[in-house]
């Protein structure tokens, strides 16, 4: 089970963060990074849990440094979740963990 | 989409395989649960090397196996060497030859035009069952709450791989009782195996893609646990303070960049005793011959291993 998860660039964040009706999550990532890598299914698998409830995106923090800058990333991988213009950095890094704390984000 | 191994063609096959063998044969391909080829710093894998790509979609798309398969089988090579650096830059591979032979065996087991995607779940399976036998090397440190939680994702499992659903309440339950295991467990040995129950509670078919990654530190702990037999009484203890601080320092508060503003060890000086570089440096001498000592037990695991997939992809 996959599920498509949408390239997000400084270009095109306002359309698809900044004017977003449903909550987003942000994987920060990059193709060097081998922790990201190993996480990328785990994203997959959280997409396909939410289905329509929350959008999925990922930054690739080389081509994108003005979203690095904006959202304070400060290390990869980085997951954070957006709802309502607030921007919170997901602790969890297994799919059952982040599950549990994205539910407890979204209310 | 179902994915056709080597497209159906056994010339594809042999055109995608045999360059690999001849690369792998020379020992010049490092087995790795990524898919590297051409990556900045690290050897090819043999995955990696098959595709010429690290992309998943794109291996897929090139070789009709599914990349988890092909995580999962390097992963298994990869618990069994020793990679070194060699002298000219390069590298070297130390291991048994019932584990290097696994590095082209499993791609020739393949016949062409094979639907693969099922060999995985069906791997995971075999393992939880594996780990929740009462003659699983950890059994002794599996406690009842976290062995329940275990049959639970079992029998979810059965009904899904019999074409029966389950609902996201159903796991729900599972993944709350599977937290709360963990969260309870106080077993040095038992926190990967909690940790890994944790995590693959959910549909088998949707942890496939996850699966190598979440197996990994599963396969190191048990493998760790099998140079127990070769220690002394005061070894084994240090090694379960090792544990105990790997634990503290894995589960320990991070801020939002992922750092940690304390020091676990802390309140575990012993944990620390046993983690400090002088304790590493002047036990490693005995370390390595322990883990001379258990190889042959760590091979007959890993090679166990390799042959259900192997059957699994015989019977696919």
């Amino acid at each position: 089970m996959s599920a498509d998860i949408t390239p997000v660039s400084d270009e095109n964040f306002d359309i698809e963060i900044g004017q977003s009706e449903r909550p987003v999550l942000i994987d920060f990532w990059a193709p060097w990074c081998g922790p990201c890598m190993a996480l990328l299914p785990t994203i997959e698998g959280l997409a396909s849990v939410y289905g329509d409830d929350l959008k999925v995106v990922k930054v690739n923090i080389d081509e994108n440094p003005l979203l690095v800058e904006k959202f304070g990333v400060q290390g990869i991988p980085n997951l954070t979740l957006v709802k309502d213009g607030k921007a919170v950095a997901l602790r969890e890094r297994t799919r059952t963990r982040l599950v549990g704390e994205i539910d407890g984000l979204l209310g | 989409m179902t994915l056709q191994a080597f497209g159906g063609s056994p010339a594809v096959k042999s055109q995608l395989l045999e360059p690999v063998r001849v690369l792998w044969n020379a020992r010049a391909l490092a087995p790795d649960a990524n898919l590297n080829w051409k990556s900045d710093g690290q050897p090819n894998s043999i995955s990696g090397a098959l595709a010429e790509t690290h992309d998943r979609g794109e291996f897929e798309q090139r070789t009709g196996i599914p990349a988890d398969l092909a995580q999962l089988c390097e992963q298994l090579i990869a618990a069994g060497v020793r990679k070194s650096e060699a002298p000219d830059g390069g590298f070297s591979l130390d291991a048994s030859d019932t584990v290097l032979v696994f590095g082209t065996e499993w791609l020739d087991a393949i016949r062409p035009g094979v639907d693969l995607s099922l060999v995985v779940p069906h791997f995971a399976r075999h393992c939880l069952d594996l780990l929740l036998k009462p003659n699983f090397a950890l059994a002794a440190h599996i406690g009842a709450d976290l062995r329940g939680v275990g049959f639970q994702i079992l029998s979810f499992w059965d009904r899904e791989l019999a074409g029966q659903s389950t609902t996201r309440g159903d796991w729900r339950g599972v993944q709350r009782a599977a937290m709360t295991a963990t969260a309870k467990d106080t077993d040095p040995w038992s926190y990967r195996v909690a940790t890994f129950i944790e995590a693959i509670a959910w549909p088998v078919q949707s942890v496939s893609r996850e699966f190598a990654g979440l197996f990994e530190p599963f396969l190191f702990n048990w493998l760790l646990y099998l140079e127990t037999a070769f220690m002394t009484d005061e070894e084994r203890i240090d090694r379960e303070h090792l544990l105990r601080g790997w634990k503290a320092m894995a589960t320990a508060p991070r801020d939002e960049a992922g750092n940690i503003d304390f020091d676990p060890l802390e309140s575990l000086p012993e944990s620390s005793r046993v983690i400090s570089s002088d304790h590493i440096m002047r036990t490693m001498d005995r370390m390595t011959a322990v883990r001379e000592a258990a190889r042959d037990r760590k091979d007959e695991v890993i090679r166990a291993l390799m042959n259900t997939v192997l059957t699994l992809v015989d019977s696919a």
